[in-house]
């Protein structure tokens, strides 16, 4: 067996001593994390006699912090014995992890500034396992990380019986192509067509838990004094429309885009011996891998803001365990057509020329969207207006219009396209969206329906991958049925390995 | 990585084997009487918790106790209603390929897992069903909890042998 010669990763060895300093700052993350209401009330309630045993308690923390971090570097070693990968550490409680190379899902880095400082990387790995079975090493030099992780892919690899050309050295290069990398101008144009509703909403719900935890430790509700602050605009009515939302709005577009440059800044998208590579970030550098066997679908879709600059945000989703599936995928904010294609290209080989055949739902689908998401919903505010007198209310009938184009918007996009092999879901009201499967990859198929559904003999198709479930509403159920029964049939017959 | 050879060969639709022609076998009907006892049971509890609730509350406020009990009659009507009126529905099949479990009423599905794509199954028995030698049997695969399948109230007999069978039926694939 063939080794590097300057790197051992057979001998226990510890991490880049840069791991003291990332580990204390995780440390103390947590500990302001967790204790900031009462940091907060000491520097609201300043009294001298107070102040020595604040720091006194500071200062203790601090050293114990620092000691443990100290400690538990020296105490946390790794190294590769028999086909697995051992991590042995823990001060008071030592744990020793053995983790077989055949359950490594996958193996990312992740650099953040004091990473970049120190020219290290941390490694994340993943396992097939439940939550919680990932394995992290603070920091190692960048050397021994992509040492370790060549290693233990082609070991991987040799296990599970796929072909390593004879004569090729275990430690090569590793041959990558650069499918797509995010200029600058891009990058602006994601960070626009974001989804601002979205940060919007999370910004109001940090708002509100600050702002409740804030009332607890300073004792004064924090709402009446916004109540009262914006009591007058809120007089003014109209006004509250038109300064307070936009305002509102402008700040959540500001904060996105921020947010996009932090987190998509320099983003490289290669495409590796087999599979893909994706290096992202300001301060924070992600860099995530994917096998290209273990996609199990591909998505893509765009808004009309995304629409107008002719991008896509494109989504590929890995069989994940148990419900952490936000980890397994790899997103790419915005590609155009071209890199999509070429990514399915090399994920599905032959599927970007095939043909589809194009099936839509049942116009019916329209009735029921207007029903709930227009009538009902205008029905409750029309009886508030009654009971309320406040004739204003009435003006929210406008938004059926709306709702209706909406309801054809959503019949005419939603639907599926299907190739012998091949499974579209499409699907969207403002912008578009698809989710592409192979057949073969299917777990399992439902077909289900509401009482509506069952009186006009129209059905819900759910199709369950390991990385989950795609679902097309309001087919003929007679046509859902020969569906289901094709996809049953491709998967019976097929003997290709789906993951 | 070999690639298998290609093939695409034309399927007509009605060549296929349609799971609807297969007959669904109904649970045992004594399955609908375990789930009748711990609905009773439930409902027992909850009349008992509410005239303990009027025994033993402080005479200040009057405890509405017929309407309390009227309330519970209604409930009493809903709940054995739709059991007996939901149990028919339920019903499985197994082919030689896959396995099937349908149920509901007003909210109807199927579910259908080939068996090439079961990671593994077992055999679960409940207090009132172990009274009743009934077990359910459960089939799990990688997609995740909505697309694992149960079938409630076999005869335990019964489930060990489609355990067995799906087991068996795994196990042969893997080794081709």
């Amino acid at each position: 067996m063939k080794r590097s010669e300057e790197i051992d990763l057979f001998v226990p060895q510890r991490q880049s001593i840069a791991a003291i300093l990332i580990i204390l700052l995780k440390f103390g993350k947590q500990m302001i994390r967790q204790f900031w209401p009462i940091l907060l009330i000491f520097f609201f309630n300043r009294k001298a006699s107070k102040d020595l045993i604040f720091g006194i308690i500071i200062g203790v923390l601090s050293l114990v912090s620092l000691l443990g971090s100290i400690i538990s570097y020296f105490k946390y070693y790794f190294y590769i014995k028999d086909g697995e990968l051992n991590v042995r550490k823990g001060v008071l409680r030592k744990t020793s992890l053995n983790v077989p190379f055949e359950r490594i899902q996958s193996i990312d880095f992740e650099q953040n500034v004091i990473h970049q400082l120190f020219d290290v990387v941390a490694v994340k790995i993943d396992t097939a396992g439940s939550k919680g079975s990932e394995l992290e090493i603070h920091a190692i030099s960048k050397d021994v990380a992509y040492a370790l992780r060549d290693y233990i892919l082609k070991e991987k690899e040799a296990i599970q019986g796929s072909t390593v050309a004879e004569g090729e050295s275990i430690f090569q290069e590793e041959t990558k192509q650069l499918i797509f990398s995010l200029n600058p101008i891009d990058l602006l144009k994601i960070g626009i067509s974001q989804n601002h509703f979205r940060t919007a909403a999370i910004v109001l719900g940090i708002f509100l838990s600050i702002a409740e935890d804030l009332g607890e430790v300073l004792g004064f509700n924090v709402f009446d004094k916004i109540e009262e602050g914006i009591g007058q605009l809120v007089q003014a009515g109209l006004l509250f429309i038109f300064i307070f939302i936009p305002v509102f709005i402008f700040i959540s577009f500001l904060i996105t885009l921020v947010r996009t440059v932090f987190q998509y800044f320099d983003l490289k998208f290669y495409k590796t011996q087999n599979g893909f590579k994706l290096i992202s970030g300001l301060l924070t550098r992600k860099e995530k891998s994917m096998q290209k066997d273990k996609v199990q679908i591909i998505g893509w879709s765009n808004n009309p803001i995304k629409k107008l600059f002719g991008i896509y945000r494109m989504r590929m989703y890995q069989a994940a365990s148990v419900d952490v599936a936000g980890n397994k995928s790899m997103i790419i904010p915005g590609v155009y057509k071209e890199q999509i294609d070429e990514t399915i290209a090399t994920v599905i080989p032959g599927s970007v020329e095939a043909t589809f055949e194009k099936h839509g739902i049942h116009p019916l689908s329209r009735l029921r969207f207007v029903w709930f998401f227009g009538f009902l919903p205008l029905l409750g505010v029309t009886g508030l207006a009654y009971l309320n007198g406040q004739s204003s209310l009435y003006m929210a009938w406008l938004y059926l219009p709306v709702c209706i184009w909406m309801a054809q918007q959503y019949f005419l996009k939603r639907g599926f396209q299907l190739h012998p092999d091949y499974f579209i879901a499409e699907g969207g009201i403002f912008g578009r969206s698809h989710k592409m499967i192979e057949l073969f990859k299917v777990q399992g198929v439902q077909l289900s329906q509401g009482w509506y559904e069952t009186r006009k003999e129209l059905s819900t198709i759910h199709i369950f991958t390991a990385a989950g479930e795609i679902k097309v509403p309001y087919i003929p159920l007679v046509k859902a049925q020969k569906l289901r029964d094709y996809i049953l049939y491709r998967v019976e017959r097929s003997k290709e390995n789906w993951i | 990585m070999d690639q298998p050879v290609f093939q695409n060969e034309l399927i007509e639709p009605e060549w296929l084997p349609r799971s609807e022609e297969h007959n669904f076998t109904p649970l045992p009907i004594a399955y609908r009487n375990v789930i009748l006892i711990s609905a009773a049971l439930f409902l027992l509890f909850l009349v008992a918790g509410i005239v303990a609730f009027d025994v033993f509350l402080d005479t200040d406020h009057e405890f509405p106790l017929q309407w309390a009990l009227m309330g519970w009659a209604v409930l009493v009507i809903l709940i054995i209603g739709r059991i007996l009126i939901v149990f028919p529905y339920k019903g499985y099949a197994i082919r030689q390929l896959d396995i099937s479990y349908k149920k509901g009423w007003l909210w109807r599905s199927v579910t259908t897992i080939p068996f090439n794509r079961v990671q593994h199954c077992d055999i679960k028995q409940g207090l009132i069903e172990r009274q009743f030698n009934l077990s359910n049997l459960n089939v799990y695969t990688a997609g995740g909890q909505n697309s694992d399948l149960t079938i409630p109230g076999l005869e335990f007999e019964m489930a060990e042998k489609y355990k067995a069978f799906i087991l068996n039926t795994i196990s042969s694939d893997e080794e081709e």
